[in-house]
């Protein structure tokens, strides 16, 4: 399914001295099966973006389309439109809530009124999707590390077999080990299920490891959109929006100033393994 | 005197759990045994993956939690002591993880109030700290806005000056950058250096991101509730498997100049910044 957002704008407390135009005429095409990275600081916009797709607020001008129809034309169609469009929000671990992490996973597709058959293949598949092991199912979520948890909350969006996955900060406050098994879970499930993700993100460098293309909010707008060596290239242009860019890339940069030849392109520790090996060797050679 | 010393730290909680024959307690040590010893002016971090017990060696320094076993001192106090509790938490100050949690009034200056209020602080006294706390974080202009319109990186600094407006030596800070963007990060981070700088006050900071961990004098690493490694960033990061064995990362350019020096170049292990790594390769004479 793909999402077509035309001139959305959204305007915050309209006509008080509150008012605050939090989105300004965005147009983005998201495709089927996109890996998309949304970054921007905070207040950039992103955060009320991803509720506009989820149908949580209402444009104050433009559309969203999700297959060329507005998710807004028919009210009683939002409740499709939210589990077609799934969204994990910040903390998701904060909305646990059941005895356990299978009933918890559980709880939306019991909602949904699928057959008891049904409801048990989503959650065993969303729990398996995200690696979550057979051992844990009867556990109280509460007694499961950080990491885990918010495994589960994503495993429990996942259960409603959404088209496209929104997640809001997946590894905010976890330490590197739970954001490479959240990071590693959110890479397989995009492989294995080829469903649309957005991973909205201040991680430069988890956005560099895993999507497709980076949408740069800033005040409001779209202000930015590539691949991430397109994006990552403009180092100064993302400092002037708050933003950085991997660490490696400020070598790459900072190597170009000093006369170097050198890619601008670079942001992984593997590429710049290999591209600073094999300047080395050439020089020796 | 240290301005933190710990002997023999240990923590121990029951945890109580579900089973098929109801529930059963089990004993938990979050901290087992820990040595440490941190100077007055110092700058310190404390590393280790979650679970590790920093946040509940943290606690330890505001007297939030009391040992098991051992004893910490806070400037020659025994926490156990109840009757220097008070002085205890003015002394080392806290800030934690979440900005939300942290704020209690209304406005600004109100907020930063309550702690010298609650002390029974003059109230001429009370307004000389919270204008001098305002200015070091350089917040001077907010003095009279809501917390709750701020950015993270402006509320967390409001929780500082908060914990400034005590005249604390020594302030602990848990993971105070973990809910922020970059720009938010960089404020805190800022602002946390020139405390430590500028004030000599004592900074003990706990975090997960290996870029902040570089800038401190001394780093210690915990894991399962033990003091695993400790020496200066440079030595600390140049063992980059070990780290990761606990769980850590470095930071990229770190783990570039490993894989680098594992294909045989000639790079020192020990580099932690931008500037390090573009001034080592420089010596390499690239093609230009």
């Amino acid at each position: 399914m793909s999402i077509q957002i035309n001139h959305l704008t959204y305007i915050y407390n309209p006509d008080t001295a509150f008012e605050k135009k939090a989105l300004d005429h965005v147009s983005l095409e998201i495709k089927k099966g996109e890996f998309i990275g949304l970054i921007g600081h905070t207040g950039s916009g992103k955060s009320t973006l991803i509720q506009h797709l989820n149908g949580i607020i209402t444009p104050t001008k433009g559309e969203i389309l999700l297959d060329g129809e507005n998710i807004h034309k028919d009210k009683a169609k939002l409740r499709e439109v939210r589990r077609r469009i799934g969204l994990a929000f910040q903390y998701p671990e904060y909305q646990l809530f059941e005895m356990t992490v299978y009933k918890d996973v559980a709880f939306g597709p019991t909602n949904m009124k699928l057959s008891p058959e049904e409801i048990h293949k989503n959650v065993v598949a969303a729990l398996e999707t995200v690696g979550i092991a057979k051992e844990l199912y009867e556990k109280s979520p509460f007694d499961l590390s950080g990491g885990q948890k918010r495994r589960v909350a994503i495993a429990g969006v996942l259960a409603m077999n959404p088209e496209v996955l929104i997640l809001d900060e997946p590894t905010a406050g976890l330490d590197p080990k739970g954001r490479d098994e959240i990071l590693q879970a959110i890479k397989h499930l995009h492989e294995e299920r080829g469903i649309t993700v957005i991973l909205v993100s201040h991680s430069m460098e988890d956005v560099a490891k895993l999507v497709d293309r980076i949408i740069v909010m800033h005040e409001g707008k779209a202000a930015m959109e590539g691949t991430p060596k397109e994006v990552f290239r403009h180092v100064k242009e993302l400092e002037a929006m708050g933003l950085a860019a991997p660490q490696v890339s400020y070598v790459f940069a900072a190597l170009k100033e000093k006369g170097f030849d050198v890619p601008l392109d670079v942001f992984t520790v593997e590429e710049a393994k290999s591209v600073l090996l094999d300047l080395v060797r050439q020089v020796k050679a | 005197m240290k301005m933190v010393k710990a002997e023999g730290l240990t923590y121990e909680y029951i945890k109580m759990l579900e089973t098929d024959h109801g529930t059963e307690e089990e004993k938990v040590a979050a901290l087992k045994a820990v040595d440490l010893e941190i100077e007055k002016g110092e700058f310190v971090v404390v590393l280790g993956h979650n679970g590790s017990g920093k946040s509940t060696f943290a606690k330890h320094i505001n007297a939030l939690l009391l040992p098991t076993q051992g004893t910490i001192w806070v400037e020659g106090m025994d926490t156990k002591d109840g009757e220097l509790i008070w002085e205890i938490r003015q002394t080392a100050g806290m800030v934690f993880q979440n900005p939300d949690n942290q704020l209690v009034a209304t406005v600004v200056e109100e907020d930063i109030a309550f702690g010298p209020e609650n002390m029974g602080v003059a109230p001429e006294e009370i307004r000389r700290r919270v204008d001098e706390a305002l200015a070091t974080v350089h917040m001077e202009e907010y003095a009279k806005h809501t917390p709750s319109k701020l950015s993270g990186g402006q509320k967390q600094r409001i929780a500082i000056a908060g914990v400034l407006a005590m005249k604390p030596d020594c302030i602990v800070l848990d993971e105070p950058t973990a809910m922020l963007d970059p720009v938010g990060r960089k404020e805190v981070m800022e602002t946390i250096e020139r405390l430590n700088k500028d004030e000599g006050i004592t900074i003990i900071l706990i975090t997960h991101y290996m870029d902040e961990a570089v800038r401190g004098d001394r780093v210690y690493v915990i894991d399962d509730g033990q003091v695993v490694m400790q020496g200066r960033p440079k030595e600390i990061f140049s063992q980059v498997e070990r780290l990761q064995q606990y769980g850590l990362d470095v930071p990229q350019v770190t783990e570039v100049a490993h894989l680098l020096r594992k294909e045989g170049l000639n790079i020192p292990a020990d580099i932690l910044t931008v500037e390090e790594m573009v001034g080592t390769l420089c010596q390499f004479k690239l093609t230009t």
